[in-house]
């Protein structure tokens, strides 16, 4: 009871300061697009030369502003300036209602607006629009924990659906990473950062160099030995923490540190890109992954998971003109997921190879009218040996649990037909109409439509009406059980989703935006009933966000508070899941998301050479998990402690000083609050009855950025 | 936390957006944003002909008076042109500090004497559905007793007909044309690293062709 009133307390108070924000009316340059007007003014023409124009989340191309999604987008100063060590850290510091946990059988797990899984399936990653999801067991695996990100020039986040464009796999959100270019980056920059307490050293080199006015060529490196924190820095918080004591069990100095390097080895990250013209090729090699906590009942000899990655992609693509209005888009990739796991001191490494093939024509009529439309082939091999042990058989765990002790080698062709029509109906009105096919040999034919409404009736307000339907195919290696366990083809995840967006540029200064959503969402996940990934049921689910986004030409805060409900879960009679525990009368809420989100970002430009940023997230409780307990402990299962499910509190600070255009230094405080009261930095295990949770290490990094 | 207070809450966030929707002063749009700041930057490189004094800038002690301040004309279409282009106003561009006026079509089509403003530089943005003509930039120069006015568009064809520059989207960046011919005609002088950054170049024939 204390705890939620101080939880209320904290709410009001940052609605308060919010609302005192909005309402004392001198607010700064910024608005929606991640750029604010002093900001582009201050910058050479070459640069302004090399922002793009339009962004992700449309085939046709539209502006921010006529999107016919909600997307957010970072660039590289938000990334420097946010402090963040990986890209998970960075969506959780600015993203609305993105929100991320610990999970013990893997991986930390990332979702959005209330749609997440004990896999990180249910949304895509993408390198410059090429998907990198692994496919066999596991989805959005590469790139969100390396700390090197140099090499990222932005980052577009489509909040919400976007498997009508990008394919299966795009139901909460899709990432798009746009690397650097030898367009966007000339010259050679080193960057090397040292972190203390959740330790780690990383080491960073960039070089672009133009060979004519659109061709060229840029080099990356980044290397970080990732050590993490160690147990008495980030400590577990065991729910049956003091029944276990009492009964003589080990809890203390058995988990590995916090977030420590897969195997110890650092993570990496290589990148070469060429463009010339229309044509532009690049080769992406990333390796990384992390050890995870398990669980306090297990034996000793084998608490030490893991989950590691590499990753090796070729992409080309070419945009072939022929006319002004009429241009085809052709793409070629190749790429190489091996997937690296430690479970109960053995190994389960596999790896999957892709060929990808896209052909895009878009036809551009005149100003009013856009159509792009095209085709896509995936083919894919799975069950192949892993490159990272090379002396042993492939094995999945999920093959294991069936009594398939041999991992298959298979392979499946995915074939796709994509679309899409924009209609600029008069300068307040726009419409996008569009979807995606996709035909799959393990699952039924599947259908992604997406219609978009863009209402602008003046030049200061925006509302946006989406619908769209996504879709997920169920994993491969659960596909694959499914049709020689059952015989049938695999049941894809269903999405629903309906979003009313509201946005208004308020002053010059100052940007608003509201969305409320609604989900109907078909849900395809691990069932225990099974022991493989199934149907599990019908969730419907609400939530409403809203953002704030205030500068002047020294001053910047970026605000947003989220709310997510669940309505309502059908579970089907064959499965069992741990997604919420209302079918059971306990509760209305899902039980791995948190219903309230705020997140606050603050900068200030003190000097020319000198500035300071700021950010709190906070996750306002877990009130979902605490009916989940309350419903085992109907079974006489020991009561739990209730402290892992109140809120967390994230507090970074940061300052920085340009001794010069080529030469920065930085310093940051990561997870701040966390050196006057550690459960305030509590990461949640979710997606498992236990409840325990891990304090996340306050903790400093140091930067030094120069270039030549 | 009780329903009741999630409930509270969540009214007071809904509530807060509403709440500052009455009032409205400006808004951008990314495209036009950028197109204001890569025209704010182009001016850099452009030498006027010699900026007439102000009318009461000299003293009768010589003293040079200040320059004349620097005006930019936008004219009649996209609405989101002259509001990003008002980021503009009273910025300073070697010295020369920036006036936005906005032009509507009965200003530039009309019959109407216009006041004596001379335009330095005039941006001519895509049509409006509403626009009842196309702007013919010979005529408007004319109408608006600006000849040397640097003319900047963003239509296809602009500088084949008689503009100077113009900023067109290609590959999803901005890009700019220019007609070194109609820039020598209206006396503008343009910084050669300028030239070499753009897309295409009308450039007048060698004498000894």
């Amino acid at each position: 009871m204390v705890i939620q009133e101080r939880n209320n307390c904290l709410l009001i108070a940052v609605v308060s300061s919010a609302l005192f924000l909005f309402c004392s009316g001198e607010v700064s340059a910024q608005n929606g697009d991640g750029y604010d007007t002093d900001e582009l003014l201050n910058m050479s023409l070459e640069e302004l030369m090399d922002m793009p124009v339009d962004v992700s989340g449309s085939l046709t191309g539209s502006s921010r502003r006529h999107n016919p999604s909600t997307v957010t987008t970072l660039t590289q100063e938000d990334i420097r300036r946010s402090g963040a060590r990986d890209l998970d850290e960075l969506l959780d510091i600015y993203i609305p209602n993105f929100q991320r946990m610990n999970e013990y059988w893997e991986t930390r797990k990332s979702g959005l607006r209330g749609i997440n899984s004990d896999r990180d399936d249910k949304y895509l990653i993408l390198v410059n629009g090429r998907v990198m999801n692994e496919h066999t067991r596991f989805g959005a695996l590469s790139e969100r924990d390396l700390p090197a990100m140099s090499d990222i020039h932005h980052v577009d986040v489509i909040r919400g659906p976007g498997s009508a464009l990008y394919g299966p796999g795009g139901l909460a959100m899709v990432i798009n990473i746009v690397t650097e270019s030898a367009l966007t980056f000339e010259g050679t920059q080193v960057t090397g950062r040292v972190g203390g307490i959740e330790e780690f050293y990383t080491g960073e080199f960039k070089h672009g160099k133009k060979l004519s006015d659109d061709s060229g060529y840029f080099l990356y490196a980044g290397v970080s030995k990732y050590l993490g924190s160690d147990e008495g820095e980030s400590q577990m918080d065991y729910a049956w923490d003091s029944i276990m004591r009492s009964a003589g069990w080990p809890l203390d100095s058995h988990q590995p540190r916090n977030n420590q390097g897969y195997r110890n080895m650092p993570k990496s990250k290589l990148h070469a890109q060429y463009t010339d013209g229309n044509f532009e090729a690049w080769v992406r090699y990333t390796r990384g992954g992390e050890y995870t906590a398990s669980l306090p009942w297990m034996p000793t000899w084998y608490r030490y998971q893991a989950q590691g990655y590499q990753q090796f992609t070729v992409s080309t693509s070419y945009v072939q003109e022929l006319a002004d209005t009429f241009s085809i888009d052709y793409r070629l990739s190749y790429d190489i997921f091996d997937n690296e796991k430690s479970y109960f001191n053995s190994v389960y490494s596999h790896r999957e190879d892709e060929y990808t093939g896209r052909m895009l024509a878009q036809w551009t009529p005149n100003d009013n009218h856009s159509l792009a439309f095209g085709g896509e082939m995936s083919y894919e091999q799975f069950g192949l040996k892993s490159p990272g042990y090379p002396g042993k058989d492939p094995r999945e765990l999920f093959f294991t649990f069936q009594g398939i002790e041999d991992m298959p080698r298979w392979s499946t062709t995915l074939y796709s037909g994509l679309a899409e029509y924009q209609w600029k109906m008069s300068d307040e009105w726009t419409t996008f109409l569009g979807g995606r096919f996709d035909h799959h040999p393990y699952t039924p034919n599947m259908y992604s439509p997406r219609a978009t409404l863009v209402y602008t009736p003046s030049d200061d307000d925006t509302f946006k009406l989406i619908y769209s339907r996504a879709v997920r195919t169920n994993l491969a290696a659960d596909m694959k059980i499914t049709r020689m366990v059952q015989g049938t083809d695999s049941d894809p995840d269903k999405l629903n989703a309906y979003e009313l967006r509201y946005e208004r540029q308020q002053t010059k200064h100052l940007w608003l935006a509201s969305s409320v959503f609604y989900h109907i969402h078909e849900v395809t996940g691990y069932n225990f009933n099974l022991a493989y990934c199934s149907r599990l049921g019908k969730m419907k689910s609400w939530g409403a966000e809203v953002e704030a986004n205030y500068g002047t030409e020294n001053t910047r805060f970026i605000f947003s508070h989220a709310y997510t409900k669940m309505l309502d879960y059908r579970r089907d009679r064959t499965s069992s899941d741990i997604l919420t525990a209302a079918p059971y009368g306990f509760g209305d809420d899902m039980m791995n998301w948190s219903n309230h989100q705020t997140k606050l970002t603050v900068r200030q430009e003190l000097t020319d050479e000198m500035r300071v940023d700021g950010s709190v997230r906070t996750y306002w409780g877990w009130p979902g998990f605490v009916d989940y307990m309350e419903w085992q402990e109907q079974f006489g299962w020991p009561r739990a402690d209730r402290d892992q499910f109140k809120a967390s509190f994230f507090l970074n600070l940061g300052a920085e000083y340009e001794w010069s255009e080529d030469c920065l230094l930085r310093l940051d405080g990561h997870d701040l609050l966390g050196f006057f009261d550690e459960d305030v930095n509590n990461r949640l295990y979710g997606f498992d009855p236990n409840g325990d949770s891990r304090s996340t290490a306050p903790s400093y990094s140091v930067t030094l950025q120069y270039r030549f | 936390m009780t329903g009741r207070t999630r409930k509270t809450i969540l009214v007071l966030l809904l509530g807060m957006t509403m709440a500052v929707m009455v009032r409205a002063e400006d808004g951008l749009n990314h495209e036009y944003k950028l197109k204001s700041a890569v025209i704010f930057k182009l001016l850099k490189f452009v030498s006027f002909p010699a900026a007439e004094k102000d009318k009461d800038g000299g003293d009768s002690k010589g003293k040079e008076p200040p320059p004349r301040g620097l005006v930019i004309g936008v004219c009649a279409g996209a609405d989101q042109a002259f509001k990003a282009m008002q980021v503009l106003q009273g910025q300073t561009v070697k010295g020369r500090k920036i006036t936005v006026r906005k032009l509507s079509e009965k200003d530039l089509l009309g019959t109407k004497k216009l006041g004596p403003v001379v335009y330095d530089v005039l941006f001519v943005p895509r049509p409006s559905r509403s626009q009842k003509k196309p702007l013919v930039v010979k005529a408007v120069l004319k109408r608006l007793k600006s000849p040397n006015a640097l003319t900047i568009g963003e239509v296809s064809g602009f500088i084949d007909s008689g503009g100077i520059i113009s900023l067109l989207k290609d590959k999803n960046r901005i890009r700019f044309e220019i007609n070194l011919v109609e820039a020598r005609r209206a006396k503008i002088k343009i910084n050669s690293s300028l030239l070499k950054l753009a897309k295409r170049l009308i450039s007048p024939p060698k004498e000894d062709d």
